[in-house]
């Protein structure tokens, strides 16, 4: 390595200037020069020393002599030129830029890269894979929903369906990002739910609610309508997640949106609460609380308050004269055993809900309608007391009827005379026993204990000879004898939740229904909240957000 | 305790406490606020502004705006408290989509490197004490030029003063090329010092040949190795005190470009957080 000569004078002292954009070139060397380059990078390089010029007293012309350093070799052999001039002319270096200088560029440098990389990847046709946050849900996607969203939204392409910006240039997306409802610059952003009558964001009038139009109402007391992607988080992969208790929380555990809420819904019928009811489904509707469904509560688990359906003074409207704990006690046997609550109750087709009790299927083998204790095998028909009547009515025929078939059943002819004499037999028995017809019909469509009206039969036999009232609501009728009240047996309890019997399986039914203690089919005996949180919370075991029993959304029929 | 050690408990005790408030608040007000992700993400934002402030600061140093020491200690804990606040505001989720994955990688590129150089700001002073004394950066060369200088001249000299070439040919041979040679820079950083220790094992078998004045010059040129070795050393340590900011220091400004970016898409591309 050569030793250059300095270019602008020796460092005199340790001088470091770490800060400025540009070192000397003879840095490196371990020779900088004093000055240093120039602070656009250029070498201020000058004759090494500044020539003095010496005048002795009385001299006139005087004597140029060289300044240089020590540092830097000390006076020059030759010295000044007589014009004053360096003799020594410097070096002219090349300047370095310094690491601080370096480090810029190279920042420089990378914002450059950075803002090509995104002009680059949103230039191209990989523009909306770039930017999506992560995996559309599978509905939301494919060739379908792009033609879906052309058709009916106009959109340019998939991402337009639901984003306006997608649909405009690359150039018009600030301006769409500072007209955002809230907007980038907007407080609204952070301010907390506040109640007020709100309808749903644009965006989402203008997107979702296309296809999804019945998809709008919650409650018709919604203070604070939030945007469906509030709760339907896409772009979280191809099953869209299921909107968390979070979401629900956002106005149920908010005291100011309830007490508004509760406000609003004062004004509004309570009939518009009502969930759209299934054609032919029976429900039971419970009334509607005066402030509505307002409590304040953050998850199922904590502060859900008690089911609608298990407000005091709610009765089934079930009319039947039934307990359940005599049914379930010592007293009733069937086949020599006691009856269990899936003699009755069975598993429907889904398995969600339960098949209807009906008479034929569950009641007639214990309640078999009998009336003559003589000959049992006659009956009377059940679910419509004008048959009732007119089979007492034509009870000569029956018994006609009832001896032609036990004389067919031996092989032998039926006879008029012997017809005859059997059904006068019987008649002239029942008229001994009963009094007169009129007195039979009160007696079979009346009788509400048979124990009292035919204490000679067992107990066993008594069910079999019970009268209409003995199970049912039955009012007297002038014309009609009697009008029995048909039992209104709820397919649906609690509307505004979802229950699966299916997926509760393998718990007791009774560990949900306490009917042990029931004794009349007005009580109501589905569980308390408090029984469903045992399970149904965190570390329950089962379920516990507001997902897996609620539906947001009030569907409206089309 | 000691001042230094007193202040980074207090500094760790402040950091944990600010980092429970945060999930802790933000669990509180999630419930209740509109739109959470917007706060945190304007919080991480202004976090991300102030811990870029400490570059523009050192450009500005005749403003009052406090001393670097202090700059430096907020710096860090803002920037681990940032990493609380980047977890809260992707919801404790690695992005999968291109751009947000790039943005979360570059974060994390920029928090590592950050946590990187902090700890090696704190282990670098410790070695450059432990090599002695200590030579400002752009003063490097000077010093190994005048080294080389050195070692040149007892070389030459050797020759007249020990009528021998025995030293000067060495010299020539191992050392010429030594002294000029900034040396490697993994090799002190890793701190092996494997150039210097063969060279001093070659000038201690020389040894084994020489007279009494030429040992005399040879211990001398032993210790001008030591020195260099320690220049070169010292030259790793403090331009890797300065090569990390090439990472942190840009990667940083390019996180404020896609950052700017997300915000333009986040708002631009918003299904609508609420209702005006």
């Amino acid at each position: 390595m050569s030793s250059p000569s300095p270019s602008s004078g020796p460092e005199r002292t340790p001088y470091v200037r770490p800060n400025d954009g540009w070192v000397c070139g003879h840095a490196c060397q371990g020779k900088p020069c004093r000055s240093g380059p120039t602070p656009s990078g250029g070498c201020p390089a000058a004759p090494d020393c500044q020539p003095v010029l010496e005048k002795v007293a009385g001299e006139e012309k005087g004597r140029w002599k060289c300044t240089r350093p020590k540092e830097h070799g000390g006076p020059c052999a030759d010295g000044p030129s007589p014009t004053g001039a360096c003799g020594c002319p410097g070096i002219v270096c090349a300047p370095q830029r310094s690491l601080r200088n370096i480090r810029g560029r190279v920042t420089l440098g990378v914002v450059a890269l950075s803002i090509a990389v995104l002009l680059l990847a949103l230039g191209g046709s990989w523009r909306w894979k770039f930017i999506t946050p992560a995996t559309v849900s599978q509905p939301h996607q494919g060739a379908a929903f792009g033609r879906l969203a052309s058709q009916n939204l106009q959109a340019a392409n998939e991402c337009g369906a639901c984003h306006e910006a997608a649909n405009t240039s690359l150039s018009a997306w600030v301006q769409t990002a500072m007209d955002a409802n809230p907007g980038m610059l907007s407080r609204h952003q952070f301010r907390r739910v506040q109640p007020g009558v709100t309808p749903m964001t644009a965006i989402d009038r203008e997107s979702c609610a296309i296809c999804h139009d019945r998809h709008e109402l919650h409650q018709p007391n919604v203070v604070e309508a939030h945007s469906c992607s509030v709760c339907h988080r896409e772009h979280r992969g191809l099953r869209m997640p299921t909107p968390s208790d979070l979401e629900c929380a956002h106005c149920h555990a908010d005291a100011a949106v309830m007490a508004a809420s509760s406000e609003r819904g004062r004004t509004i019928p309570s009939i518009q609460f009502d969930p759209p009811v299934p054609a032919g489904q029976v429900v039971f509707r419970t009334p509607r609380p005066p402030g509505g469904r307002t409590n304040l509560f953050t998850a199922f688990w904590e502060g859900h308050p008690e089911f609608g359906v298990r407000t005091a003074g709610l009765k089934d409207p079930n009319s039947l004269k039934f307990d359940h704990a005599l049914h379930l006690g010592d007293t009733v046997r069937l086949g020599g055993k006691a009856l269990a609550c899936s003699d009755c109750h069975t598993p429907n087709a889904t398995g969600v809900g339960m098949t209807p009790v009906r008479y034929a299927v569950h009641c007639a083998s214990c309640h078999d309608l009998q009336f003559d204790p003589v000959h049992p095998e006659l009956k009377l028909p059940h679910g419509d007391v004008a048959a009732v009547r007119g089979m007492l009515r034509g009870l000569p025929a029956a018994y006609a009827d009832l001896r032609s078939r036990e004389l067919a059943s031996q092989g032998k002819p039926a006879r008029k005379a012997e017809l005859d004499a059997f059904t006068r037999e019987n008649v002239s028995r029942m008229r001994q026993t009963f009094g007169s017809g009129e007195n039979l019909e009160k007696l079979v469509v009346f009788t509400t204990d048979p124990r009292r009206e035919q204490p000679s039969l067992s107990a066993e036999r008594r069910a079999h000879y019970a009268g209409c009232a003995y199970c049912h609501e039955v009012t007297p009728d002038r014309e009609r004898l009697a009008v029995v009240t048909h039992p209104v047996m709820p397919d649906r309890w609690m509307l505004k939740g979802r229950f699966n019997h299916a997926r509760h399986s393998q718990q007791d039914c009774e560990s949900c229904h306490g009917v042990r203690t029931s004794h009349a089919a007005g009580d109501i005996n589905l569980p308390s909240q408090t029984t469903c949180v045992t399970c149904h919370r965190p570390g329950g075991g089962g379920p516990s957000n507001c997902s897996t029993c609620h539906t947001y959304h009030l569907l409206r029929e089309r | 305790m000691r001042p230094f050690v007193q202040r980074r408990f207090a500094g760790l005790i402040l950091l944990i406490a600010a980092l429970v408030a945060l999930v802790f608040g933000h669990a509180q007000l999630a419930p209740s606020l509109r739109h959470m992700a917007a706060l945190t993400g304007w919080a991480l934002l202004a976090v991300c502004l102030f811990l870029t402030a400490y570059n523009a600061r050192k450009k500005l140093p005749f403003l009052p705006l406090g001393n670097s020491r202090t700059w430096l200690q907020l710096h860090a804990y803002v920037g681990y408290f940032s990493v609380g606040l980047f977890m809260v505001h992707t919801g404790w989720r690695w992005p999968s989509g291109w751009f947000e994955g790039i943005l979360a990688v570059l974060y994390t590129a920029v928090a590592l490197s950050g946590v990187l150089g902090l700890f090696w700001s704190r282990v670098v002073p410790r070695r450059l004490t432990a090599c002695g004394d200590e030579v400002v950066f752009e003063r490097i060369p000077i010093v190994r030029r005048q080294l080389a200088e050195r070692a040149e001249q007892l070389a030459l000299d050797s020759v007249v003063s020990t009528q021998s070439a025995a030293i000067a040919d060495f010299y020539n041979l191992h050392l010429a090329g030594y002294f000029v040679d900034p040396g490697s820079l993994w090799q002190h950083w890793v701190g092996t010092h494997r150039t210097a220790r063969r060279l001093l094992d070659k000038l201690e078998d020389l040894q084994r040949f020489l007279n009494a004045d030429q040992k005399k010059v040879l211990d001398e040129l032993v210790l001008l190795v030591r020195r260099k070795d320690s220049i070169d050393e010292q030259h790793a340590l403090q331009l890797s005190l300065r090569l990390w900011l090439f990472v942190h220091i840009p990667l940083t400004y390019s996180l404020l470009v896609f950052t700017a970016f997300h915000i333009v898409l986040v708002f631009g591309f918003s299904a609508g957080v609420g209702t005006k």
